[in-house]
């Protein structure tokens, strides 16, 4: 099969192969289960990502009051992604969200654009830089490309958020695979990671606890309009027994989430009789009900003698 | 061009008149389908602005004397007319169909007088049935629904309805005052902490209908936030600046007159109409 193929592209060349091997209903925005037949590596991943559930999620039903919030939809299903720019709601298939057409279809070339050179019969492809830039994400994840370019990171939302998972075909089906080099395959699932340890750090110094997002380069927990949070609980330990509990909520929507290497600061009343702060933090995701630990320390006061 | 100017100025007439005294009646559930979140779109509205408009057209086609164009509005009037007709039943009685026909042959036979007379009719028809239900309509339709808004409590970690996260933020604020007036500075710091976070948090339930940054600025405005970490600085200091806190309390309530003085009115009305 590998030399019949190899014979016919020596034949007739490559440009002619194109035409006869195109698959025309590939370039009509075609469901991304037709996209799976080839990648259904990527097609499998994608399937556990928030792009997957971004129209369907109940939430999202729930908040764009049964889809009639006109101006929350073209996000949740794109017609075309294009770097810095608020994507158009696309008409078809709707319920797969963020789906593969939408992100690497552009009508202006009517080709697959992704980060590689390749050859790929059944679609015209184009090599496209844009897609290993953080601008890439901007055009619906306006706030927090906001924060990342402040936090002057040199990471991408790329190299975090869609980081190489394996090196291998990014053609999974026989024959066609064989026609490719292994390539870095990037996560499709678009994790949305969780902060720990290395990412907070917390002090208690002035008579102020002091929490900062050493770690994260962009505001900790960020969102255009969705509205994750994060929990802070602080029970201050005093030396004659005494307890105070002290809470607070960080969101995007009440403007204090964990901005990188600013520290956010709690007062802790009568700091001079502290004998321990037990600090926790729990984060909830905009889309779940429950809270998750992300970070429990004990920070004990720094006597100076 | 008497005539003409007759109809220019017919339209005024059109305008609904209270007389003094307003009722007000919970719209019928047949129109809920034609507004968000049923329809996608308000539509209903829609079908008023095209009569409108199409009133317009006549009027403005007549006047310059091209009857062949106010024909074609006339038609597209008695169009839209009887789908309106249509759609609401309970409002049918208010639809003079009779005489938006007439209107077409008026405006066909180029009959001033017969123009006026039952663009006037037709115009009555509209006024009644705007005195009657627009009000109530715009209350149902065009602002939300505060019942379904709820704010998770920055102080409790729990979801509140909306109006006991209201009554949450108010009653901390109020703490606050009392105990900065009668020199409780301990009381004053408690109550000031559960104040300043609520207030932070009252933006989300903004979000939930103004997507746009600018909006919640327009309400939440910078000064608010400034204000609002001016009270919590202060009540981090060893002894408490009691007036100027009271007096920065004050500033931050201009954020509360400008969103009630816009929701609250239709907030109350609509859960009267919904018998809450």
């Amino acid at each position: 099969m590998k030399l019949l193929l190899l014979g016919f592209l020596f034949l007739v060349g490559c440009e002619k192969a194109q035409e006869v091997f195109v698959r025309e209903e590939l370039l009509n925005r075609p469901p991304s289960e037709s996209c799976s037949e080839c990648h259904s590596r990527i097609y499998d991943d994608w399937t556990k990502s928030r792009h997957f559930f971004a129209w369907v999620s109940e939430n999202f039903r729930k908040e764009s009051e049964n889809y009639t919030k006109l101006k929350c939809l073209p996000c949740h299903a794109p017609l075309q992604v294009d770097e810095l720019k608020k994507p158009e709601l696309r008409r078809e298939h709707r319920s797969e969200g963020v789906n593969c057409v939408a992100c690497h279809f552009k009508e202006e070339t009517r080709a697959m654009h992704g980060p590689y050179d390749v050859w790929s019969p059944p679609h015209p492809s184009r090599r496209d830089e844009s897609y290993v830039r953080a601008g890439f994400c901007a055009g619906c994840h306006r706030e927090t490309y906001k924060e990342w370019r402040e936090a002057r990171s040199e990471k991408s939302c790329q190299s975090c958020h869609m980081r190489v998972v394996d090196y291998t075909w990014i053609v999974d089906k026989f024959p066609f695979f064989l026609l490719h080099s292994r390539k870095a395959l990037h996560d499709h699932s678009f994790p949305s990671l969780k902060a720990g340890k290395r990412d907070i750090k917390v002090f208690f110094r002035d008579g102020k606890l002091e929490i900062v997002n050493v770690g994260i380069p962009h505001n900790v927990p960020t969102a255009d309009q969705g509205n994750p949070r994060l929990y802070v609980s602080v029970r201050v330990l005093y030396e004659d027994g005494k307890e105070r509990e002290i809470r607070r909520v960080l969101s995007p929507s009440s403007g204090n989430a964990l901005v990188y290497l600013r520290p956010y600061s709690i007062r802790i009343p009568n700091p001079e009789g502290v004998k321990g702060i037990e600090v926790r933090i729990e984060r909830r995701l905009a889309w779940k009900r429950v809270r998750e630990k992300v970070y429990e320390e004990v920070i004990l006061p720094v006597r100076t003698p | 061009m008497r005539k003409a100017g007759y109809i220019l100025g017919l339209l005024g007439l059109a305008g609904t008149v209270l007389g003094g005294e307003v009722v007000l009646r919970k719209p019928p559930e047949s129109l809920s389908r034609f507004y968000p979140p049923i329809s996608e779109r308000p539509v209903f509205l829609e079908k008023m602005h095209a009569m409108s408009t199409a009133l317009s057209g006549i009027r403005l086609n007549i006047n310059e004397e091209r009857w062949d164009n106010a024909l074609r509005w006339a038609e597209d009037f008695l169009r839209t007319y009887e789908e309106v007709s249509r759609m609401v039943p309970e409002w049918k009685d208010y639809f003079k169909l009779g005489e938006a026909r007439k209107l077409i042959d008026a405006v066909r036979d180029k009959d001033i007088d017969g123009v006026v007379e039952r663009m006037k009719a037709v115009g009555r028809s509209c006024s009644e049935c705007h005195a009657d239900n627009e009000i109530s309509v715009k209350i149902y339709y065009r602002f939300p629904d505060f019942g379904k808004v709820s704010v998770e409590d920055p102080i409790e970690w729990r979801e509140m309805d909306y109006g006991e996260f209201m009554r949450a933020l108010s009653s901390s604020m109020k703490a606050l005052y009392v105990f900065l007036s009668q020199g409780d500075d301990e009381g004053a710091r408690e109550a000031g902490d559960a104040f300043v976070q609520r207030a932070r948090a009252v933006g989300e339930s903004c979000k939930k209908c103004h997507t746009r940054r600018e909006e919640i600025r327009a309400i939440l405005s910078e000064d608010y936030e400034r204000t609002i970490e001016r009270i919590e600085e202060l009540l981090g200091k060893d002894k408490l600046p009691r007036d100027e806190i009271k007096s920065l309390v004050n500033r931050a309530g201009v954020s509360c007159w400008v969103c009630h003085n816009v929701h609250l009115i239709p907030a109350r009305l609509r859960s009267a109409l919904e018998g809450k």
